[in-house]
């Protein structure tokens, strides 16, 4: 009698073990349906006459966001936003499915690897290319062709057809790229309270640089122990390094890191092999010999290497836009502004403008399913949502603001299935003036009115927003950017095709190499001449076999 | 009844009670095993893991030509080799020596102190690290500057990096080791001591006819089950200290599959070396253990 009630204590226990278990997964599998099955039922039901009444129906999938606040009574299936575009395009928006935006990305794969595509989704370059290859969604050409409005031809290929042209495979238009903006350069930030205190002119040439970190060093306004001239962190030559980087400086010799440029005869070449790239590390050399970069910059990351600049050792760094965001550290404390830092465009080496690197702008598209029975639906969207986004008249603003029209924090424009972004802002025009001459009424997007508003503040006294001035302020580092724009003062990677198969198995040792050589030469530990042996050597390792693939790629889609 | 179904018939609950537990490894250590496919694939995320192109051998291929190769499997086994025996050797002598001390709240303390690092993870210790080392501020540096040694970058150096990981890593570790050490010497028979010191032994003698021998057993299983890690030297560790200057010396197995699997998500070829990895420890456990068996008559099972 004993065992038996033991063996039912036991029994009871792992049985509610395995049922608490499968509990968890009753109730996601619950959580899930109710999304699901009521949209699916809608579409089919709603198919039956897209003609009656001119209202087409087309699918898509949706990742449900945290910060989106439904108004009383709206939810996925019925809100301001999926109505608008019914009422003004005649097109009905269905959910397939709506997933959290954490799951979001793995339920697209997972859609595509079951073959049950929605008339419409966002997916990654990859995939582009895949579901291509699957030949699973459907060649836009023709679609877009008829159905896009000027105004959205025009808004896809402000930066030239670039992006527009990644989404083309052998002249088919296979999806419509969730564009951004590609124009994101770097800039030097320096300490102007010291300039003015050693009486040193702004920095205009890379001499001017060197010679500016030398006389920092010596005259050591900064009073500290240790100082160098330039701020330098241990993965100077990555994209994601955004501050303390060494990108721009190599920009600043005509060089560039690891993109493909025009050798001049109608093909491309890689540039971390350019000899320009040899001018650029034999100065850097040059200043580790002379003291001008941290010896130990190779173990410190960006945060560390901060440090110098947030306690006086360092003046000078490179960067991207939002730099003063790192600054501020160091910059205001106690509520007042301790150092002073300007922004200039990065110097170069001769009389011909430096030109920041940057990329293409886009690595998301939507594609339609080749079973989509209205691809002119999403044209139809891709168009209202250019217009409601760019110049909405007030009953517009429901797309973004819902039913009530009053702005309450609720992201309705996330509904919005379908959204592009500018590939071309003019921030730099409109903020600095309107900063300087306080007129709010010339700012046009909701961007330009929050940096203003951040910039207001520390006009008005609250230093903590310092760093938006040194970005959006008069002689900010957005300032900087028309004359950038204007004279097209940039540099952009010449290829954007998927990587190429030598490319996928080479790569990783090509950039070792390269670190390697690039490292040891600014640290003084091998000769400069290591430079013309690297080269040899990339060639070998595969580098000549990527550079054939890429100039057949590029033959192809020029 | 006999005795057999008599013990299952008491104990088949307990069985019953295995069976969670069970169900978890199977679930979790073997169903994953199907993975191992990837080794042989050209894997593509979308396709998954039974859509994705068979290539037979080719990622094993593009390993055995991978240019720094040979380089990369001696730094691996350099500094995994080194950390091995230096992992024996410290928190042996440490635990002999602390099992002396005579006060048992000196003993306890610095037991205490020396377990600590055990805990840190390596991305704070690599930032303290970095700092302790720095050639211009470190306070290491600053000690060999009192008898005149010039200061060293220690983490920047082909000749001393492959070093510094195995102190460092022995400093985070032998506290850990020394504790199963001391816990061995316990296990020694008092008698054996009373015996030696009347045939009249010393403590050194004592310490080398009675406690070695005595903790021979642990010695041998902690180093079979250490032999396998000859191709571990360490990704976390190493990962957070090493930069291109140092790839010479620096760059292992592990690091190396970081940068080709994760950075260029060649997710099959990351497969492939893991697999190996896999294999050659396997050989290397099955080979110490016979060696353990035959030498010092341990067994596992």
């Amino acid at each position: 009698m004993k065992l038996g009630r033991k063996f039912l204590l036991i029994t009871t226990l792992i049985v509610s073990v395995a049922l608490a278990a499968c509990g968890n997964n009753a109730k996601e599998t619950q959580k899930s349906s109710p999304s699901a099955s009521p949209s699916a039922s809608a579409s089919s039901s709603g198919s039956s006459g897209p003609e009656s009444g001119g209202v087409i129906e087309v699918s898509t999938v949706s990742p449900s966001d945290p910060y989106l606040k439904f108004d009383e009574g709206e939810s996925w299936e019925k809100n301001a936003v999926y109505d608008a575009y019914e009422k003004d395009v005649g097109v009905k928006i269905t959910n397939k499915w709506i997933a959290d935006i954490t799951q979001f990305k793995e339920k697209v794969k997972i859609t595509i690897a079951s073959d049950d595509l929605p008339d419409f989704l966002l997916v990654n370059a990859t995939q582009l290319k895949e579901l291509t290859e699957a030949d699973m969604i459907m060649d836009l050409t023709d679609v877009y062709e008829q159905h896009a409005t000027e105004e959205t031809k025009k808004f896809l290929t402000m930066d030239g057809g670039l992006q527009m042209k990644t989404a083309t495979f052998d002249g088919k238009l296979m999806g419509i790229p969730s564009s951004y903006n590609p124009y994101q350069y770097q800039y030097l930030y320096v300490r102007t309270d010291w300039l003015k205190e050693l009486n040193l002119p702004e920095p205009k040439t890379m001499a001017d640089v060197v010679a500016i970190s030398e006389e920092f060093k010596a005259k050591n306004p900064g009073g500290k122990s240790t100082t160098y001239g330039l701020a330098v962190s241990k993965n100077p030559f990555s994209i994601e390094t955004g501050v303390t980087g060494l990108r721009a400086f190599l920009n600043g010799y005509h060089a560039y890191e690891n993109i493909w440029i025009e050798d001049g005869n109608g093909g491309l070449m890689n540039s971390d092999v350019q000899p320009e790239v040899k001018q650029a590390l034999v100065a850097l050399q040059d200043m580790f010999k002379k003291g001008l970069i941290d010896p130990e910059f190779a173990v410190k990351d960006t945060e560390k290497a901060a440090e110098l600049l947030y306690d006086d050792g360092i003046g000078m760094v490179f960067g991207a836009t939002w730099t003063p965001a790192q600054l501020v550290k160091g910059a205001v404390k106690d509520g007042k502004v301790v150092q002073e830092w300007g922004v200039f465009p990065i110097p170069s080496v001769d009389g011909n403008p430096a030109r920041p690197q940057i990329g293409i702008g886009v690595d998301e598209y939507y594609v339609i399913s080749k079973k989509a029975k209205h691809p002119e639906g999403v044209i139809k969207l891709l168009n209202q949502w250019i217009v409601i986004d760019n110049h909405p008249t007030p009953e517009q603003k429901v797309y973004t603001l819902g039913k009530d029209l009053v702005e309450k924090g609720s992201n309705y424009w996330l509904l919005n299935p379908l959204r592009v972004g500018k590939q071309l802002d003019n921030n730099g025009e409109i903020l600095p003036k309107a900063i300087e001459t306080k007129d709010a009424s010339i700012l046009q997007t909701q961007d330009q009115k929050n940096r203003y508003e951040g910039a207001m503040k520390f006009v008005n006294g609250d230093t903590s927003m310092w760093w938006e001035y040194l970005i959006s302020g008069p002689k900010g580092a957005l300032s900087l950017n028309p004359e950038i724009q204007n004279n097209k003062q940039y540099m952009q990677n010449k290829f954007y095709g998927t990587p190429t198969p030598t490319m996928a198995d080479r790569q990783e040792i090509l950039v070792k190499k390269r670190d390697e050589v690039y490292f040891k030469i600014i640290m003084n530990q091998v000769s400069v001449d290591e430079f013309d042996k690297f080269v040899e050597e990339w060639k070998k390792l595969g580098g000549d076999e990527i550079t054939k693939e890429v100039n057949e790629w590029y033959a192809a889609n020029k | 009844m006999n005795g057999l179904t008599r013990i299952w018939k008491r104990e088949w609950p307990l069985h019953l009670m295995l069976i969670p537990g069970l169900f978890l490894v199977l679930l979790f250590s073997y169903v994953p095993m199907a993975g191992i496919i990837m080794a042989f694939q050209k894997y593509v995320p979308n396709k998954g893991l039974f859509g994705s192109p068979l290539i037979g051998m080719k990622n094993f291929q593009l390993l055995i030509d991978y240019p720094d190769i040979g380089r990369v499997f001696f730094n691996t086994m350099f500094i995994a080799v080194m950390k091995i025996a230096a992992g024996l050797f410290v928190p042996i002598t440490i635990a002999i020596l602390l099992n002396e001390l005579r006060r048992e709240w000196i003993k306890r303390t610095f037991q205490t102190l020396v377990y600590l690092p055990h805990f840190m993870s390596w991305v704070l210790l690599s930032g303290i690290l970095v700092d302790i080392l720095s050639p211009s501020s470190g306070i290491f540096n600053q000690v060999l500057g009192w008898f005149g040694i010039k200061p060293i970058f220690f983490l920047g150096s082909n000749d001393w990096f492959p070093y510094v990981m195995v102190a460092s890593d022995v400093w985070k570790e032998f506290g850990f080791g020394t504790i199963v050490y001391l816990a061995a010497l316990t296990s020694i028979n008092p008698s054996l001591y009373e015996a030696a010191a009347m045939d009249g032994a010393g403590r050194i003698k004592q310490t080398f006819y009675v406690t070695i021998p005595g903790m021979m057993p642990i010695i041998v299983l902690m180093l079979t089950l250490n032999i396998g890690n000859v191709l571990n030297a360490g990704f976390e560790q190493i990962f957070n200290l090493y930069s291109p200057p140092v790839y010479e010396s620096a760059d292992i197995i592990d690091t190396f599959v970081y940068r080709m699997g994760v950075q260029q998500a060649q997710f099959g070829f990351a497969t492939a070396v893991g697999l190996l990895k896999s294999i050659v420890s396997f050989l290397f456990v099955s080979l110490s253990y016979v060696l353990a068996y035959r030498l010092a008559n341990y067994r596992i099972f």
